[in-house]
């Protein structure tokens, strides 16, 4: 499968002459090997350790990526439309929504009243940008963020949007961001995954599969790494019950020979893939303990992320992880905060799901800012579409509801390279299709790549006889929102 | 009548030409003629050839000498040039009277003269219009590589400037004002108007005032329609008033914020730290990976310049550790000793770090004491010590960090007001004004460049949606990028 890859650049002897050494050396080997081939770049360095580089001078070497999954409404909280307070309840103009498809949940609908924001609108900071009073926190670091109000995308269904988002293709198999990062760059920090995913608890309502955080085709090290809240972080991390540590480690050394003799008829890298991964989870047995437990944080750290961040799972409480696995370097942290998906009751269900994530996001800017972490860190907040101007379901004087929209949304952006206190494009009146820079799916994966310093059309990965990227035939870098 | 004397001392380049051809094939087949085979140039012909010559060089000359009176250029080359060129007329009219007494050895040295004299005078020409270091441009490194500890300040930046700008009127040939810059004491001394310059305070400064009025004013310098001084010069000699004046400051001395070494970097390239080769730091840096367990990565595929990561070693990385860097010290532009068991002794070992950017020394045990050895790291931008035991008394070592844009000191007993202090002495506001008006230039230049088409306000049902004031009654077109928003 990996045939492209047996052509390895250091000699059998070689190899052997540094598994002499003993098993960290064939953790080694894989390392090398992979540099020798897997720089991106083609050689540049070969022999070195892992010369996995970035292309040019990355202006962040971590991403923390708080993705809001379901949806979230972007006329309720940054969009600010203050025409749909005025035709609320009035029919959306055919000639706005053109000959758009609709899903099947609001297709079938006698009509498609107009559903104003029930929240009330400020501008905040110098930057004067509008936010909603759901998110009183996020309001105060305005100053902070890059807004890209023209967001859209090609999916109108969760699954295929969010795989769109997190893996540049809508359908499953393709490696996820987080995994093409740790392919191009590397690991900054030998104990710890370099792709790592926290999911907040409680509010799951659509399915977040594994395969999103998925390596795809790429080789098996890549992946991410769900750290869960409770019980074990890492499921099946911990020595079973009467495995002690040194048998442990014994087990994996004799394992190491074994592998290594496979390795040796049939050269397939997975082999030495798997044997890193041993390494990795022997070494994690104690790197991700250290990393979760939290009764060294002082009680300035609840002040800040509030008292909710002692209970593991919450979104305060995976802010607080995701700061402290940023600090040790880990490449891409991915949070899903999922729950966003208001196709009724939107006013209840949304001041709860701010009430969740706002204090945490602010908490979390704030603190990477006071330790000097978020001039190489970038943030991305957003869902994996928008939604409807137009209520989904009955409207009333107190209740709508909102139907998927992938024609306009908001995500927001943070970090270095990241101009702050700035918003790019627009949308029309409505709050239903973009007016100026709209930014596809593709092209914030580009911009993503370029902060880290990768250029997205290099980043390849020759997989069934073609060369994959990212971000397929498609993304631009988009310049204006780069300082 | 200017105009005409103008227009006919531009035909000078055109013109000149021809008699440079002339001698020169006339030269050419001369040598051939010594050769018995070849047959001898009939006198006719020759005086005919050497009167074209003569009457073309006179014009040459004629047009040069009013090309000369703009007075655009180099005062010493041009010297030279219009001096080797009438020479090189008078030479040209030599050989056609001395081949007409036919005094045939004297035409021969004559004609062997001319063609040196019009190499020469040539070879002015052309640093005239295309800038004397245009030849040895391609040659090494254009200029020769200058020895920083013996070059002053003073020869090697102002100097240049204001023989370029200011000579012409303020020197040996003209002393408009009483004023002459041609030599130190006559520069000190100024003209009638007082001193040019008072050292250390470039707003208050003749020269610097002058420049700065407007292009129409009639006390702006240099004067409105001859060569102005371009925006680096101008940063250029404010920097090295406000530095003190001195006419001694050697460049090799002097601290320079980076936009005016990059001024001078093309002049005299020794005054950028020499790029360290990367072959040799990226062995250093496996050897030392392997040895101590720290990342030192390479900032990008090709980038000579490198990173280390000292914090996942945590406290197995102290003074020693850090102190065992040496190989790839100038190579490191970014180091993290964050959360590591380095103390303010080991910091020595960053003095020899001169390259570093980034820096980051947070959660360790160092003071104020430790700071005093960041003092040379004059590129470092970024500092970390946030939860140490620094103090305001440590920002003071601080102070000569020019470039220095980040200071992380949460969890340190540093005050704002002492961060304030600092703040003031490292920023260069007069800069920051210079380019904001910058932006507000090309601000105006985007806006001339967008199209607006007023419809006024729509009328009619379809209208509704536009009874907002912003509602789509205007189209914009632009062709050219948006306009910045602030």
């Amino acid at each position: 499968m990996f045939c492209d890859h047996v052509n390895f650049n250091l000699s059998r002897r070689d190899f052997f002459g540094r598994f002499a050494m003993g098993v960290g050396g064939l953790a080694l080997m894989n390392l090398l090997h992979r540099g020798a081939r897997g720089n991106p770049q083609g050689d540049a360095g070969a022999g070195y350790g892992a010369p996995r580089a970035p292309h040019f001078a990355p202006k962040d070497k971590r991403v923390i990526y708080l993705f809001m999954a379901g949806g979230p409404s972007q006329h309720d909280l940054f969009d600010y439309k203050p025409l749909l307070n005025k035709l609320n309840g009035q029919d959306l103009p055919e000639s706005v929504r053109g000959r758009q498809r609709l899903t099947g949940m609001s297709a079938n609908q006698a009509r498609l009243p107009l559903a104003g924001a029930q929240f009330k609108f400020s501008q905040y900071g110098e930057c004067r940008a509008w936010v909603s009073e759901l998110m009183p926190y996020t309001a105060r670091m305005v100053d902070d963020l890059c807004f890209i109000r023209s967001m859209h995308t090609e999916h109108i269904n969760h699954d295929p949007a969010i795989t769109f988002f997190q893996t540049g293709n809508q359908l499953p198999g393709r490696p996820a961001m987080g995994a093409w990062l740790s392919y191009g760059l590397g690991s900054a920090n030998e104990n710890l995954p370099a792709f790592v995913v926290l999911i907040s608890k409680d509010r799951i309502d659509q399915p977040l599969y594994a395969r999103l955080w998925g390596n795809g085709f790429l080789p098996s090290v890549h992946q991410g790494v769900q750290f869960r809240s409770g019980g074990d972080p890492v499921l099946f991390l911990r020595n079973p019950d009467g495995v002690s540590a040194v048998g442990r480690r014994k087990m994996l050394d004799r394992l190491a020979e074994l592998n290594a003799g496979q390795f040796e008829n049939l050269g397939d890298p997975e082999i030495t893939s798997r044997v890193a991964q041993y390494e990795m989870a022997y070494r994690m047995q104690t790197s991700v303990p250290s990393v979760m437990d939290l009764s060294r944080e002082p009680a300035s750290t609840y002040e800040l992320y509030g008292e909710e961040a002692r209970q593991g799972g919450t979104f305060a409480a995976n802010c607080l992880l995701a700061r402290r696995l940023a600090e040790r370097d880990v490449r891409f942290i991915q949070l899903y905060h999922p729950g966003w998906d208001q196709h009724g009751s939107l006013p209840k269900m949304i001041r709860r799901q701010c009430a969740d994530v706002d204090r945490g996001c602010y908490a979390l800017i704030t603190d990477l800012k006071q330790r000097g972490l978020l001039e190489d860190t970038l943030v991305v907040w957003g869902g994996e579409f928008g939604r409807t101007a137009y209520s989904q379901g009955k409207l009333t004087a107190t209740d709508y509801g909102r139907d998927h929209h992938p024609r306009c949304f908001t995500v927001w952006l943070a970090g270095a390279g990241i101009k702050p206190g700035y918003t790019l494009g627009a949308t029309d009146d409505f709050g239903y299709n973009i007016t100026e820079n709209p930014v596809g799916v593709h092209d914030l994966q580009a911009t993503m790549l370029h902060l880290l310093g990768l250029d997205h059309e290099k980043l390849t990965f020759k997989h069934q006889g073609r060369y994959f990227r990212l971000t397929d035939v498609e993304g631009n870098v988009v310049r204006s929102i780069l300082s | 009548m200017d105009s005409l004397v103008t227009l006919l001392g531009r035909f000078h380049p055109l013109v000149v030409h021809l008699p440079i051809g002339i001698l020169f094939l006339l030269a050419i087949v001369e040598v051939f003629t010594w050769f018995p085979r070849f047959p001898r140039i009939p006198d006719r012909v020759r005086t005919l050839i050497l009167i074209v010559a003569a009457i073309s060089a006179i014009a040459a000359s004629a047009f040069g000498w009013l090309l000369a009176r703009g007075g655009e250029y180099d005062a010493a080359i041009l010297d030279r040039h219009r001096y080797l060129g009438i020479a090189a007329t008078v030479l040209a009219l030599g050989m056609l009277v001395f081949q007409r007494l036919r005094w045939q050895r004297t035409y021969t040295v004559l004609w062997v003269s001319a063609l040196a004299v019009l190499s020469l005078a040539g070879h002015y020409g052309g640093s005239l219009t295309h800038g004397s270091d245009y030849l040895a441009f391609h040659f090494g490194n254009g200029a020769p590589t200058a020895d920083l500890t013996k070059v002053t300040v003073f020869e090697g930046a102002v100097h240049p400037i204001l023989e370029q700008r200011c000579f012409a009127c303020h020197g040996a040939s003209k002393s408009n004002g009483e004023l002459r810059y041609d030599s130190w004491e006559a520069l000190e001394k100024g003209g009638k108007n007082g001193p040019s310059f008072k050292a250390g305070n470039s707003a208050g400064s003749l020269m610097i005032q002058r420049a700065h009025l407007p292009l129409e004013a009639k006390e702006h310098m240099p004067p409105k329609g001859k060569p102005q001084l371009t925006e680096n010069e101008l940063s250029l000699l404010e920097w090295w008033i406000d530095s003190g004046a001195s006419r001694d400051l050697k460049l090799a001395n002097a601290d320079m914020p980076t936009y005016i070494t990059e001024m001078l970097v093309g002049k005299f390239p020794g005054l950028r730290p020499p790029v360290p080769e990367r072959a040799a730091s990226l062995s250093s840096a496996i050897e030392l990976e392997k040895k101590l367990g720290v990342m030192i990565r390479p900032l990008a595929v090709d980038s000579p310049w490198f990173s280390a990561n000292a914090r996942q070693a945590g406290g197995s990385f102290g003074d020693a550790q850090l102190e065992s860097l040496a190989p790839v010290a100038l190579a490191l532009t970014s180091l993290d000793l964050g959360e590591t068991d380095v103390t303010d002794e080991g910091l020595k070992a960053l003095a020899a770090m001169k390259n570093l950017r980034r820096l980051s020394l947070d959660r360790t045990r160092i003071t104020d004491a430790g700071l005093q050895n960041l003092s040379g790291l004059k590129y470092l931008e970024y500092l970390n010590v946030h939860s140490t035991a620094v103090t305001d008394a440590g920002l003071v070592a601080l102070k000569p960090l020019k470039q220095l844009r980040s200071l992380y000191v949460w969890q340190t007993k540093v005050t704002p007001a002492a961060v304030e202090g600092l703040s003031s002495q490292l920023v260069d506001h007069r800069r920051i004004r210079r380019l904001e008006d910058k932006i507000a230039d090309l601000e105006n230049e985007i806006r001339n460049q967008q199209f607006n088409a007023n419809f006024g306000i729509r009328t009619g049902a379809a209208a509704k949606p536009s009874e907002k004031p912003h509602a789509g009654e205007t189209v914009s077109a632009t062709t050219a990028s948006p306009p910045l928003q602030p």
